[in-house]
């Protein structure tokens, strides 16, 4: 469901953003936006917050491009704008928590192939939410991350800046305190 | 439900290894329900969630977000690009021509201090230099350079106190026993007192008033030099004595008043 590598930008359009070309910057908020709007709505619950960490994502990206290009990790850009994302989200979350529930008319993107009726779907969607946001925020990005953005363990590594087994345990933990939550 | 509760470390690292597999595609529900039949009833909801995680649409932002958005970002980025644009376009101009400057700058000031540390220094060694010195040559440069915008009054008046800065060498000489350089000293002495002599002559028959005061200033500084100089006798050997002798005359002959303008 999530963006694979396979059809992630290539380093050419990334090179070409890093390089100030503007068009190339806007080809990677066009095949990012969506899937770091999700990972950041998963952890705040309001689209109006969303929305606004999204775009601050974007322009943060924007603004350390160049950064980007000196940490020499051009075949991961995926991660480093994850990582944005994340940090973004914790560092809304010193400052405040969300209260506005999602939007119960919220659009589910057209590209992506139905599981049943919409009802269905949002109803699925909101009960997975729910149970991811319980969680502490290691936990809640690992499984966000894993399962709902289908990241390897190599990208979340890197995203949280922790070693790939260490990305594992933490999976490892937080599906057993779903299945706490879920009282099985 | 409570099998899953007590089941065993082992066990829950297994499940989670399944719902991993389950989760990335590599195995199905019903394969991982049948490796764990004891937890079928409890597990059945486990996986439900977790596949329905993978399974679940990505959410679409709203589409004026989507466009406005990309709007802002874009114009940020062109501003962006506008700067970046600028420093790489000039980079090599504009950063060098600045480091240049900044460069010529330091290097101006830099030399500046030196020179003006140096100078400084060199007319404070030169300054303090005695017969003997390599500097002295200088210290003599510099009195003469002073006499040649000095008037016929200040002349004499500079010569009186390049007469006393000679006595004053004298007395230094003697305190480091370079008695050696001593007749140097005395030689320098004895010119200054004929130039401020014949100085004082000069002023006299311009205005002979004029001099008066000057001639007395001299003539109390170099009594009082002479007197030390005097005391200062006993510390010079024999054969250097003759030498203090001959500036002790030329100072008497001064302060006596045989150059009395008057």
């Amino acid at each position: 469901m999530a963006t694979s590598q396979d059809e992630a930008p290539d380093l050419e359009v990334v090179e070409r953003a890093i390089q100030g070309d503007v068009e190339a910057f806007g080809q990677l908020y066009d095949h990012y936006l969506t899937p770091i709007f999700n990972f950041i709505l998963f952890q705040v619950s309001s689209v109006e917050e969303a929305e606004d960490l999204t775009e601050i994502v974007f322009l943060k990206a924007f603004e350390n491009l160049p950064a980007f290009r000196t940490k020499k990790v051009m075949e991961n850009f995926r991660a480093w704008i994850y990582r944005i994302a994340r940090n973004l989200v914790i560092d809304h979350y010193r400052t405040k928590k969300p209260t506005v529930p999602l939007d119960p008319d919220f659009p589910i993107a057209s590209n992506e192939p139905p599981l049943g009726s919409d009802l269905q779907i949002k109803q699925e969607y909101e009960r997975t939410m729910e149970m991811i946001q319980t969680l502490d925020e290691p936990f809640q990005q690992v499984l966000i991350m894993r399962f709902v953005q289908d990241m390897s363990y190599r990208e979340i590594a890197d995203v949280l800046e922790i070693k790939e087994n260490y990305v594992r345990v933490l999976q490892f933990r937080g599906i057993q305190k779903i299945r706490t939550l879920m009282g099985i | 439900m409570n099998a899953m509760k007590n089941m065993s470390s082992e066990t829950a690292f297994s499940l989670a290894q399944a719902l991993e597999a389950l989760a990335t595609g590599n195995s199905t529900r019903e394969e991982v329900l049948r490796r764990f039949p004891e937890y079928r009833d409890s597990l059945d909801r486990l996986l439900e969630t977790v596949q329905g995680a993978r399974e679940m649409p990505q959410i679409s932002p709203r589409e004026q977000f989507r466009t406005n958005a990309r709007i802002r970002i874009m114009n940020v980025a062109r501003a962006g690009r506008t700067t970046a644009a600028a420093q790489a376009a000039l980079p090599a101009s504009r950063t060098e021509v600045l480091t240049r400057r900044l460069g010529n700058v330091l290097v101006t000031m830099s030399v500046t201090f030196v020179v003006l540390f140096l100078g400084a220094w060199f007319t404070f060694s030169a300054s303090n230099a005695l017969p003997g010195d390599p500097l002295y040559s200088y210290k003599q440069s510099f009195e003469n350079l002073q006499l040649l915008s000095a008037s016929d009054t200040e002349d004499a008046i500079l010569q009186a106190q390049f007469a006393s800065a000679r006595l004053t060498e004298i007395q230094l000489l003697t305190v480091q026993q370079r008695y050696d350089d001593i007749p140097q000293a005395v030689d320098g002495f004895e010119r200054n007192i004929a130039q401020a002599t014949a100085a004082l002559a000069t002023v006299a028959r311009s205005n002979s008033s004029a001099t008066l005061p000057v001639f007395e200033q001299m003539q109390a500084q170099l009594k009082n030099q002479s007197e030390i100089l005097s005391n200062m006798m006993v510390l010079v050997p024999h054969h250097t004595r003759p030498e203090i002798e001959r500036a002790l005359a030329a100072a008497s002959l001064f302060v006596n008043g045989d150059h009395n303008p008057g």
